[in-house]
């Protein structure tokens, strides 16, 4: 970048080097004198934005020398030079649109080449043709607590994009479960603005402002409940067995705040859920119109399940518990047979066959397999190598029973 | 003498070369390496002649990184018939050029026509040749080799008469050589030109005496004493042109020195060790020239191509790559790890079709027929010259076929919905990144002005995440292993830095990697890639910041290139239109008074190559028996059990049944069943890496097998460790199926009830900003805690946080530590370990760590304080609660249960995040596992993880002083909106461990659901 800049400079300073030698032949015939009281133009005075443009005419001025009039202007988008015109014996300075149609305080300088000559400044007021009326509401969703405010803020403009003056009387109005107030405020600085307090209850809060005859669009702020209070729960199973292969489901009262709004679907509640010899069970669900609905699976072995449910910092169930009882209540004796070891047919609370895949501990000796029941039962080949005949100690464990025996392997 | 004819060789060879190249090409250029990134250059100075800087990739980089010529002729031609047809125009240019190139060398080398036209005719089916535009792309290297054929003869006669004609015209060629390829002139001076002075010297030398014995070393110094001038005249010259050409690049290499760590290259491999390289790089482009290096040797090393002879065995040996030591000396280590060794082979085989074009000849119609044919019979001189014709067309063929038998580059993909995309709702004002698009990335840069920050030109990486890392490019990480797989864990953990938004995946591999680094799918595009966003990235600014070059440069990168085909044409044209219409005299150049002298010593070189051939075969042989004792899967117990793991690793469920026991019933529909409904990391997710069997028990039909695999995934590696039972029938081995699972769901129809989510966006149909009522509120988050730790000598800082919002939230944390002047050091987000996708008051634990592009300065790493950033947006996908842990109890330092599913969506991936506490139950660190198994609809998943710190972190500051969320500071937020927050689940989630440095953990389940419902 600055490798560039100095190139360009080097460039410029060629460019003007030969400029300077080729003018050098030419006399130069440039003028220096002062025609100070030459020129007079009619001063502007304060008046309203225009789309138009604004003329500032010449009241006296030397044609001849209009060339070194310059019209410098300020405003409220920064500065511009502006040149004379003349047309058919009238001199003037047209002020431009882009400058015309923004109010604000605009200073403006006459000058003749460096020399100064008459200065002064205007205000452009905003005009009488409204144009829009532009809203901002935040935030868009409040708590329905007294903690909780938004805030509605007007900016109306006229038909140029200018702000309306100070003590324009606008009309904030916000509406919430038919409720409607309507605010009257006076413009400040541009703005008109007013917070407005969180309804206790859930629900749509819309608000709209109007300006004499023109109107904003219409912005909604959702109010959302506050934080829950503690709430319930209780459990639904179809038998209270621990078969290891039912559901049970938790599910928890309606969750409301303080005001007694419900809590918004899909808030996360957590279930926590320990048994006797301290193992843990964990679930979630996130609420539907307040109802959260967890499903946890029957353990495989009789407990005492102790549950309850939180909303992590804000509010919990008391505790629950839930027994389950065991499916079964005698293993059936092992068989061996065909060098294969046989534990079933294990059966159920109401003598059915377990249902597939329950875990059932084999342990021959130091050996042990942990192996998964299939119609009722489980097998496991031995290893004539491994185990040779005679007899061992077989302890078979599951659902909660445990049995040792001894057994003849032959 | 004569009027000049035709010579009917060189136009059957321009020609065949025309045909065979110019219909193949239209399905093997698009699939090459290289010659899509050469259509990215053309589109950009069809886009922007002079200016050198491309935003599209790497953040931005600059093309004069790469001599512009031949991407300018395609960017020039494209303005008549599109990008793809400059592309095959410029191909077919290179093409003639090529073959009218070996056809002008090997006159200088053998003095004959006929000969010269052999070898044009055999440069047609050249497998080098082939290789390189087919199979690598690489268009500008083939133009820079093709040029410097023509430029050769043009030197001959200058060194030789001095013409100064030949002197301008060698100058021309070569400046355009220069432009077209910067490394062809480089090296070429050294392997084509030095042996070329040695040539004219030896030519010289001879007029001065009578016969090639008598020129003596005496004479040859002589001889070079008095050609001194010219051949420093035409280096120095040559110098000023390599220089001069492409100064602007030099410049660039000068102010922008490649910082980039050796990416490993195929070439560099030791071709023995790794044979797929061995047969890419040297069988290959070798082909059936491999026969015949014992004629090449021998004619080489005769004294007037002595030179020649030196440097082919120089360009032989750099060509083996890393198979020995010799050219890693050669070359130093610093050339040897950036330079790509296969164009030596390229270069070396170029080398040798003068003296193949000779051989052919003297088989076909010279004094070596005559020899044959009266030792042998005409007969099997025919037949044994047909079979080698056949050989050396059929190489030819199957190395244009070659990417469609091993396709090196994912199908095509239709490009036009991705455009379309960014196209729409003013996508392309971020970046993009493409992963598993293969070498079709740069197409896609090439058609939208999108840009990305990947790219596929590593020299002009800058961008330092990329240079320190061995990794070709982020599109296809997965394929350079763990170290690919973390550079692009950096780009998807920190998207906001390169303003990095859309992500299209053509490679399901990377989803979870997606998933977990806070990135949510956003629509299926409907050529099947999916669109992947992160939420909350700031588009890019209008204006981007660029390395400027000083117009001078612009100037000549833009003008001289293409000013020197101009010059060289207009110098050549007079001898291109007198030899192309054989108008005029028929015109001999100086070289054509060296016939060689061919000796009659048939028997020594017949000999040798006999031997040589027959220790080839040999070799040939040992390598299809090793290939076949490798390859014949069932033979062993070991190879079963290796091709069983490779059929399951590449999907072909066919195969890997086909190794199953047929007598153990377990047919196919049956194995397919169960591929089915196994899902997860480690079945759908992982690349296997290694394996290693253990064969034990061999005891006659059965055995067992111990397989230890190591497996990539896009979050971890996983190591596996199975047992097979293996039963031998026949002579064949098979594999005994294994029990399945025999667990049955509880239900037989699920039926849940849950809330989801659609956000509008914007809700008028305009390409306006989105209105301000469109935009959504910021989630309020609200940080619980946070912790800067220090574990050995890493930092990380642990938290928890809730999202306290009554509306789902994506949250992504950044950390900032700072040093004790509070100076800035390192800046990260949380990058996995952290639930991203929060429900309303839902929490998570997170940890930001800070990898080695977090610091800001490498040398210093001493914090002291941190701040938090948290920035969240409105979520409404991936809010699904699949996986519950249950029946979790702890045993020393393994965490036991089991994951239920009790929702109707398949939990792919699921994620378990551990929370370490001390006694206070304060946080100490936080870890991410992963099970490796997916958890299908109301299954359990048993997992058995181990609890890993064995090490109590040291917290160095415990504050929320300086935490911020949205821009607002957390304190505020939590007076605000939860200001009588209560313990409530906090002792519940605890788990209390025992015998452990910590006293308590917590966990929380977050799972990828890959194929939602």
């Amino acid at each position: 970048m600055i490798k560039t800049l100095k190139h360009i400079k080097v460039s410029i300073l060629f460019v003007l080097g030969v400029l300077l030698m080729a003018c050098s032949n030419t006399p130069k015939t440039v003028s220096t004198t002062v025609t100070t009281e030459r020129f007079k133009i009619e001063i502007p005075r304060d008046q309203q934005v225009s789309s138009n443009g604004i003329n500032v005419n010449f009241k006296e001025y030397k044609l001849s020398q209009l060339e070194s009039i310059r019209f410098i202007v300020s405003g409220t988008f920064g500065t511009s030079v502006l040149k004379p015109t003349e047309d058919s014996g009238l001199a003037r300075v047209v002020i431009p649109s882009e400058i015309s149609q923004i109010a604000g305080q605009l200073e403006w300088i006459l000058m003749e080449h460096e020399h100064f000559l008459e200065k002064g400044d205007f205000r452009l007021m905003p005009t009488a043709s409204l144009g829009t009326v532009e809203n901002y509401l935040g935030p868009r969703s409040i708590t329905a607590s007294k903690r909780d405010n938004t805030m509605l803020v007007t900016v109306p403009t006229d038909s140029l994009d200018n702000m309306l003056p100070d003590d324009t009387a606008i009309s904030m109005n916000h509406q919430f479960k038919g409720q409607t107030v309507k605010t009257p405020v006076k413009l400040k600085a541009g703005f008109g603005w007013k917070r407005i307090a969180a309804p206790l209850v859930t629900g749509r809060l819309s608000t709209g402002s109007t300006v004499g005859v023109i109107s904003s669009k219409e912005l909604v702020a959702d109010v959302f409940p506050d934080i829950a209070q503690d709430f319930s729960i209780n459990y639904e199973r179809t038998h209270p067995f621990a078969d290891g292969n039912e559901l049970m489901s938790i599910k928890t009262s309606q969750i409301k705040d303080a005001q007694g709004n419900i809590m918004t679907d899909g808030t996360l509640v957590n279930f926590f859920i320990v048994d006797e010899k301290n193992n843990h069970w964990q679930t979630t669900s996130s609420t539907i119109n307040g109802y959260a609905f967890a499903k946890i699976l029957h353990p495989e072995l009789p407990c005492t399940l102790s549950v309850n449910a939180v909303i992590k910092g804000m509010a919990e169930s008391p505790k629950m518990t839930v027994d389950f009882k065991s499916i079964i209540t005698e293993i059936p004796k092992a068989i061996f047979d065909n060098s294969t070891l046989k534990v079933g047919p294990l059966t159920s609370y109401l003598g059915q066959l377990v249902q597939d895949g329950v875990e059932v501990e084999l342990q021959l000796n130091e050996t042990s397999w942990i192996l998964l029941t299939k119609d009722g039962y489980v097998s496991q080949e031995l290893d004539s190598l491994k185990f040779p005949k005679g007899t061992y100690s077989l302890t078979v464990k599951t659902l909660g029973l445990e049995s040792t025996y001894p057994i003849t392997i032959d | 003498m004569a009027a000049s004819r035709t010579n009917k060789y060189l136009i059957t060879a321009i020609l065949l070369g025309i045909i065979f190249h110019g219909t193949s090409m239209f399905y093997t250029l698009e699939r090459t390496y290289d010659a899509l990134i050469h259509l990215f250059f053309a589109n950009h100075y069809s886009m922007s002649w002079f200016e050198p800087w491309n935003y599209s990739w790497y953040t931005g980089f600059t093309v004069m990184g790469y001599p512009p010529l031949v991407h300018q002729s395609i960017g020039a031609l494209s303005h008549i018939g599109g990008l793809k047809f400059g592309m095959f125009t410029v191909a077919l240019i290179g093409v003639v050029l090529f073959i009218t190139g070996v056809y002008r060398f090997t006159q200088v080398l053998i003095p004959n026509k006929k000969v010269a036209g052999y070898a044009a005719v055999l440069a047609v089916f050249s497998s080098s040749f082939v290789e390189t535009l087919h199979i690598f792309g690489q268009l500008p290297s083939i133009i820079g080799i093709s040029i410097l054929l023509h430029t050769l003869p043009e030197i001959y006669i200058w060194l030789k008469t001095g013409s100064k004609g030949a002197f301008f015209k060698s100058l021309a060629l070569l400046a355009v050589t220069v432009c077209s390829h910067h490394v062809t002139p480089i090296f070429g001076m050294i392997f084509f030109i030095f042996p070329l002075i040695g040539l004219v010297l030896m030519d010289a030398s001879r007029e001065q005496v009578n016969s090639d014995k008598e020129i003596t070393f005496t004479v040859f110094l002589k001889t070079f004493w008095k050609h001194l001038k010219r051949i420093l005249l035409f280096g120095g010259s040559s110098l000023v042109l390599i220089v001069g050409c492409i100064l602007p690049y030099w410049i660039n290499t000068k102010n922008n020195p490649i910082t980039q760590v050796p990416i490993p290259h195929g070439s560099r491999d030791s071709f023995i060790e790794v044979t797929s390289s061995g047969l890419v790089f040297f069988v290959i482009p070798w082909g059936i020239l491999l026969v015949f290096l014992p004629y090449f040797f021998y004619r080489y090393y005769s004294k007037r191509l002595l030179f020649f002879g030196i440097f082919f065995t120089l360009l032989f040996i750099l060509g083996t790559g890393g198979t020995t030591v010799i050219p890693r000396y050669m070359l130093g280590e610093n050339a040897f790890n950036i330079l790509t060794l296969d164009r030596f082979t390229l270069w070396a085989s170029i080398m040798a079709l003068p003296v193949f074009g000779e051989l052919c000849y003297r088989f076909v119609e010279g004094d070596y027929k005559d020899a044959f044919q009266k030792r042998f019979g005409p007969i099997i001189h025919r037949l044994t010259g047909g079979a080698l014709a056949m050989l050396f067309i059929l190489i030819g063929v199957f190395t244009i076929t070659l990417g469609k038998f091993r396709p090196s580059q994912p199908d095509t993909i239709n490009m036009l919905p991705i455009v379309n995309f960014l196209n729409e709702d003013d996508h392309d004002m971020w970046r993009y990144l493409p992963l598993g698009f293969g070498d079709q990335m740069a197409w896609l840069s090439a058609q939208t002005s999108a840009t990305t920050v990947d790219g596929n030109y590593h020299s002009a990486r800058r961008l330092p995440e990329l240079t320190s890392r061995a990794v070709e490019r982020l599109e296809n990480s997965k394929y350079q292993g763990l170290e690919g797989i973390g550079s692009l864990q950096q780009f998807l953990t920190v998207p906001e830095k390169y303003h990095l938004k859309y992500v299209f995946s053509n490679d399901k591999f990377y989803d979870p990697l997606l998933y977990f680094t806070g990135w949510h799918r956003l629509s299926l595009l409907e050529n099947g890639i999916m669109v992947w966003e992160k939420a909350g990235i700031t588009p890019l600014p209008s204006l981007l910041p660029k390395d400027d070059v000083p117009l001078f440069q612009k100037l000549l990168w833009g003008i001289v290139p293409f000013s020197t085909v101009f010059i060289a044409i207009f110098l050549l044209l007079k001898s291109m239109w007198s030899r192309s219409f054989k108008v005029g005299k028929e015109y001999h150049p100086i070289y054509f008074s060296f016939q060689p002298v061919r000796k009659q010593n048939y028997r020594v070189i017949f000999i040798a190559s006999a031997v040589w051939a027959v220790i080839l075969t040999g070799i040939i042989l040992f390598g299809v028996y090793h290939f076949y004792t490798a390859n014949a899967t069932q033979a062993s117990a070991k190879n079963l059990v290796t091709a069983y793991y490779d059929a399951l690793d590449f999907k072909e469920f066919e195969r890997a049944h086909s190794y199953i026991d047929p007598e153990s019933d377990y047919d196919i529909s049956q194995f397919m069943l169960e591929i089915s409904t196994s899902d997860g990391l480690l079945s759908s997710y992982a690349k296997m890496d290694s394996i290693s069997v253990k064969i034990v028990e061999e005891k006659g039909p059965t055995a067992l097998a111990y397989v230890a695999a190591n497996w990539v995934t896009p979050l971890k590696l996983i190591k596996t460790n199975d047992t097979l039972s293996l039963r031998k029938d026949k002579g064949e081995w098979y594999i005994l199926p294994k029990d399945i699972d025999p667990d049955i769901p509880p239900d037989q129809l699920v039926i849940e009830s849950a809330t989801s989510f659609y956000n509008h966006g914007k809700r008028k149909i305009t390409t306006q900003k989105t209105h301000h009522e469109d935009v959504l509120k910021q989630p309020v988050i609200e940080v619980l805690s946070a912790k800067l730790v220090q574990l050995d000598t890493t930092y990380a800082i642990v938290g928890e946080l809730q999202n306290v919002d009554n509306i789902p939230s994506d949250v992504s944390v950044t950390g900032i530590l700072y040093d004790k002047e509070n100076v800035e050091i390192a800046r990260f987000n949380a990058k996995d370990v952290i639930k991203h996708k929060l429900l309303a008051k839902e929490t998570t634990p997170y940890r930001i760590d800070f990898e080695s592009i977090a610091w800001v300065d490498s040398e210093v790493i001493e914090p002291v304080n941190f701040s938090i950033q948290v920035k969240a947006n409105v979520a409404t996908s991936d809010l699904y609660q699949a996986a519950a842990p249950s029946s979790v109890k702890q045993e020393g330092a393994i965490l036991d249960g089991f994951l239920f599913n009790q929702s109707s969506q398949a939990a792919t991936i699921p994620q378990l995040l551990i929370s370490y506490y001390d006694a206070e139950g304060g946080l100490l660190w936080v870890d991410a596992q992963y099970v490796d198994e997916s958890v299908r609809q109301q299954r359990k998943r048993p997992f058995s993880l181990s609890l890993q710190i064995n090490q109590i972190p040291k917290v160095l500051s415990s504050s929320l002083d300086n935490v911020s969320v949205n821009g607002l500071a957390n304190s505020r937020i939590s007076a605000k909106i939860v200001p009588n927050r209560n313990d409530n689940g906090k002792t519940e989630s605890l788990i209390e461990v025992t015998n452990e440095l910590y006293r308590f953990i917590s966990i929380t389940t977050n799972s990828y659901i890959g194929n939602p419902r």
